[in-house]
This record gives structure tokens, sequence and C-alpha cells, in this order.
């Protein structure tokens, strides 16, 4: 068995640790499953792809950043302004920019094989893979230090205390709309970055590169909390990258020993997913199944 | 400080639900008044605090706060100077964030940027040393989770909170109400303290006639979403809790021609 495969899904877990970093923000801080994702993922795909094939990877990055943190604002207006579900807020926005990624692309695919990438420069000195390793890696350390810093400041405590109470929020005299916002905007930011680095490391962007993202971000955050728990913010966040790694691994390790078929892998995710969010559900269950039985045995 | 006239509230007006739930509030508080209120149940109490803290706009009327006109200041804008605490424990914290973060949460009120560390070692000090004060011992506990406090000392807890920057005007609604007769007295002292130590004006909501009579400089009672009963120097003195309840028969039997009375817990 060639190991390689080990390497090249470590890679591939560090590219998508922006999406799990977005997708706990609103999943465990705000406690919305924000749908957005999968819209803000292609759309920060797009962005990427475009600025790269014009020249400017580096600023596709940026940008990539930018637009989905403005499509996060979207959901967030949605949500706040008009007092749209959240649920629903976030199919709206990923519905309406599928229009907006293909005009953003232009074609449902662009290649990427001839231009200049975030990671060229270093390719001489370091190969292809091991630039890509270094810079991958230096932008989810980034993320990650960023927002453990972020996550201590004021406006990052009111963030974690929305999702937890939100009158005690504004009790503090914020206005709790107002962190949803900044939260859902973070967020998908990272989605779309995480995109946005996924297009230029694999030298391609197809439009249905986003669907069920919301579902490998999910299994990233959970499959990271076997391994650390929930305990401070900062171990979260790398146990979110951990998380997203180790789904790699799994994924790539089951294909390699043709455990199934490449198109089964979200029925996979969606299942590994499911069986995680059961866990506490089955724990009552069996809990109270046997409390009853030693009742039983009493009478 | 507080000048509430002519307010008004009806719910879901328009509808056969409609409900007048206030009628007409008037009520001028003194800097450093401390005014206990009581009335029967869905008299319209809890209201006239939501109205006053913004939790709804109301039908009409004026609320000035420090000669400032706050009827149309948002919910959040008001929480500047106004602190409120609830009968559920559950309501004022947040429980998966640790007592020093939630001790922080309420200090963001004070001027610091959205930017700034939320929890400064001279903060974190300043928090262990205000917590303190309850001897509770919950001072050595800081990192502890708010969720995993009992019922009575969360309720100690969002007391501090509520008083960490000290707010103009403290409102209380039925704030020991969940606790056990012990716990409440002991909330209840702390209240009293906090409460005297930054002569903060307070309304405080009880259905024990006793503490309405002892606590305070003054007590209103409320039926039927108005103000039917205003007490305060010697006349409330020399009242005790038969007295008063003597008086509220006879108020809303003459006056209301209703004696649904539910001013129980007169122990
Ligand atoms: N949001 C609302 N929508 C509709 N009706 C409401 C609403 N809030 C309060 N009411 C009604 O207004 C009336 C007054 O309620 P309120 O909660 O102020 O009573 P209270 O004096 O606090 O009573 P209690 O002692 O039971 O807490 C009640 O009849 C209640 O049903
Ligand atoms: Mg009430």
């Amino acid at each position: 068995m060639n190991l390689n495969f080990l390497l090249d899904s470590g890679l591939l877990g560090l590219e998508y640790a922006m999406l799990a970093l977005g997708v706990y923000i609103t999943f465990r801080i705000l406690n919305i499953p924000d749908l957005t994702v999968d819209g803000s993922f292609t759309f920060g795909l797009a962005v990427s792809a475009v600025f790269a094939a014009g020249g400017h990877p580096f600023l596709g990055l940026l940008m990539a950043l930018l637009a989905g943190a403005v499509a996060g604002c979207v959901t967030g207006l949605l949500q706040t302004r008009w007092g749209i579900h959240p649920i629903l807020a976030g199919i709206l926005t990923m519905s309406g920019l599928y229009t907006i990624n293909i005009t953003v692309m232009g074609s449902p695919n662009i290649s990427l094989i001839n231009s200049n990438k975030f990671f060229t420069f270093l390719e001489d000195a370091l190969t292809k893979d091991g630039a890509r390793y270094l810079t991958v890696g230096v932008i989810v350390l980034l993320c990650v230090g960023l927002l453990a810093l972020f996550f201590k400041t004021s406006l990052g405590l009111c963030i974690r205390a929305t999702g937890n109470n939100e009158a005690m929020v504004r009790a503090s005299s914020i206005n709790p709309n107002f962190t949803k916002m900044v939260a859902l905007a973070l967020s998908n930011g990272l989605v779309a970055l995480s995109g946005g680095v996924l297009a230029q490391c694999q030298g391609y962007a197809d439009i249905n590169s986003g669907s069920g993202m919301i579902v490998i971000g999910l299994a990233s955050v959970i499959i990271g909390e076997v391994f650390f728990g929930r305990r401070s913010i900062l171990l979260c966040l790398i146990s979110a990258v951990v998380g997203s790694v180790v789904y790699r691994i799994i994924i790539a390790l089951a294909l390699q020993l043709d455990l199934f078929d490449a198109n089964a892998l979200k029925l996979i995710s969606a299942v590994i997913v499911a069986v995680t969010l059961a866990v506490p559900a089955f724990k009552t269950r069996f809990q109270n199944w046997r409390t009853r039985r030693e009742a039983g045995k009493h009478a | 400080m507080l000048k509430i006239t002519d307010l008004h509230k009806t719910f879901l007006k328009g509808t056969p639900n409609a409900h007048h739930a206030l009628r007409g509030i008037n009520l001028t508080l003194n800097d450093g008044d401390f005014v206990t209120v009581i009335g029967s149940n869905g008299a319209g109490k809890s209201t006239l605090f939501n109205a006053i803290a913004g939790s709804f706009l109301c039908d009409s009327g004026s609320i000035v706060l420090d000669g400032q006109d706050i009827t149309f200041v948002k919910e959040h804008r008001r929480a500047k100077q106004i602190s409120r605490m609830f009968q559920d424990p559950m309501l004022g914290t947040a429980p998966d964030l640790t007592i020093q973060e939630n001790m922080a949460l309420a200090y963001s009120k004070s001027v610091k940027g959205m930017l700034s560390w939320a929890l400064s070692k001279q903060d974190a000090q300043l928090f262990r040393e205000t917590l303190a004060q309850l001897n509770m011992g919950i001072e050595d506990r800081m990192k502890t989770k708010m969720g995993q406090l009992s019922g009575g000392q969360r309720q100690a807890v969002a007391l501090m909170m509520a008083t960490l920057v000290t707010p103009r005007l403290l409102l209380l609604d039925e704030h020991t109400a969940a606790l056990d007769p012990v716990t409440a007295e002991k909330v209840l002292d702390i209240t009293r303290d906090v409460v005297a130590k930054h002569s903060i004006t307070t309304m405080m909501i009880t259905h024990n006639i006793a503490s309405a009579l002892s606590m305070g400089n003054r007590t209103i009672m409320m039926e039927q979403g108005q103000i039917v009963l205003d007490l305060s120097g010697p006349e409330r003195d020399n009242l005790d809790v038969s007295g008063l309840l003597e008086l509220y028969r006879q108020r809303c039997n003459r006056e209301l021609d209703n004696d649904r009375m539910l001013l129980n817990h007169d122990n």
C-alpha cells in the first residue's frame, strides 16, 4: 500500500480546515446550523479562481474571504432584519448564490493549470507539495491564531454569549442582531477562503464543488470533538482543524481499502454526522431502558 | 429621575384577544428610591418593567429617565442605564460561559471598546473581589461554567452582574421567587446591601408582602394595569402585613369591584 495518500489527504484536510472553522462558529458558537455554507464555499472558489486566472492569486484569496463575508451578511440580514427563520435564510442565500457564482466564473469550470497560484513562488525551493503544505499551513495557523485572539475580545465574548443567552447580550447593551451578523460574516468568510484555497491548490474551479459542504464541515467539527471534547475556545478551534484532517484521512483510507465507492462519500458523511449527533439521544434512551429494566427486576 | 406619564399598552391590539395590560400608568421615582411593587397575578407588574426596559414600545404615554425621553429608545440602548433581573435564574446568565466570562460580559457595558480584551488581569481581579462580597466561595470558582452553579448561586452572581457597572435604575422581577426560603432571604440581604452601597434607584416586584414592607422606602400596588396604591413615609412605616392586605381589599372592592386576591406567601 502506498502511504503517499496520507500526505495528500492531510493537505486536503488543511485546505478544508477553514470550512470546519467557519461551520464551528455558526454551529457551535452561534447555535445555528447555517446552510449558506454550500453557496459561500463555491463563491470563494469562484472568486479566487477568477482572480488567479487574471494573475492575482493573493488578491484572489483576500477577495474570496470578503465575498464570503458579504454572503454571510446577506444571510444575517435575512435572519435579523427580515425575521426569516435562520435555516431558511441560509437556504435562500445559498440558492441565490448559484446564479452569482456562475456569473462570476462565466462558465461552469475554470482551469488554473497555467496560472500562478498563491504557493507558486515557493515551488522552486520546496517542490509543489512542500510549497502547498507550507502556505496552506501558514494560512490555517493564522486563522486559528487570529480567531483565538478575536474570541477573547469583548465582541468575541458577546458573540459567544449570543448563541447562549441572547437576552443577556441585550442586557449588556449590545445588539444581538449585530453580533449575529458579525459571526455569520466571519464564518462564511472563512468558508469562502477555504473554497478559494482549494481552487488554487487543485488547479481548477467547478461550479458544483460546494454541494454537501455543510455536512463535511459538520462532520469535521464533530470528529474533532471526539478527540478534544469541548473545552476552551482555542482547543475547539484546533479540534475543528484536526477533525478536518482526520475526516480526509478516514475517507482516503476507506477509498484506498476499497471499502466503498467514491460515489458513496456523501451518504457516508451524512450517516457519520447523523449518528454522532444522535449519540446523546441514544444514551438517554439506553439509560431509561436500563432504569426500567432494573425497576422491573425489583418489582 | 424616572417619570412615567399616562402609559398605555394593549397586547394583540385589534384582535379578539386584545388585552389592555397597562391602563394609564403615572409614576415618578426620585433619585435613590427603592420601590417595592405588589399586586395579584396578571396585574401588569412585569409588563410595566418590560415597558420601562424597552422590551416593546407602548401605545401612548412617555417614559423619561434622567431628563432623557426614552419612550422610543431601543432595549439594548436602555440597558446602558437600566439593569434587570428575572425570576428564572436561567435568564440572567449565560450557562456555557464561565463565571468570569459572564462578569466580563456585564462589564462590557462600561466604556470599553468592542475590540479590547474582554478579560484583563485587572478585570479578573475586580470580578473576584466583587464576588467575594457574597461570601459564598464563588470567587474561588471563577473558571467554572455558570450552568454548574445552583439557582441561588446563579441569582446571586446575576445580581452582582446587574450592579457591576452601577445602573441608574435596577428592575428586580421576583428575583428570589425560584429560590428556597433561606437562599431567598440571603439574596434579599445582598440586594439590600448592594442597593444601599451604591444608592441605586430600584424597583422590586415581590409576592412576599412582608419583604415588600420591610425593604425599600416606598411600596406601590398594581391591579388591572393601574397603580392603585402608592405608600411611603409614616403611613407605610405604620402598616403591617394584615393592614396592607386590608387596605388592598378595600381599594380593590371599592374602586375595581374585584376581590380576586392572590396575595399569598405572606410568611
Ligand atoms: N407578550 C404578551 N402578549 C399578550 N399578553 C400579554 C403579554 N405579556 C403579558 N400579557 C398579559 O398582560 C397581563 C399582565 O401580565 P404581567 O406579566 O404583567 O402580570 P404580572 O403582574 O407580572 O403577574 P405575575 O404576578 O403573575 O407575574 C396578563 O394578563 C398577561 O396575559
Ligand atoms: Mg410577573
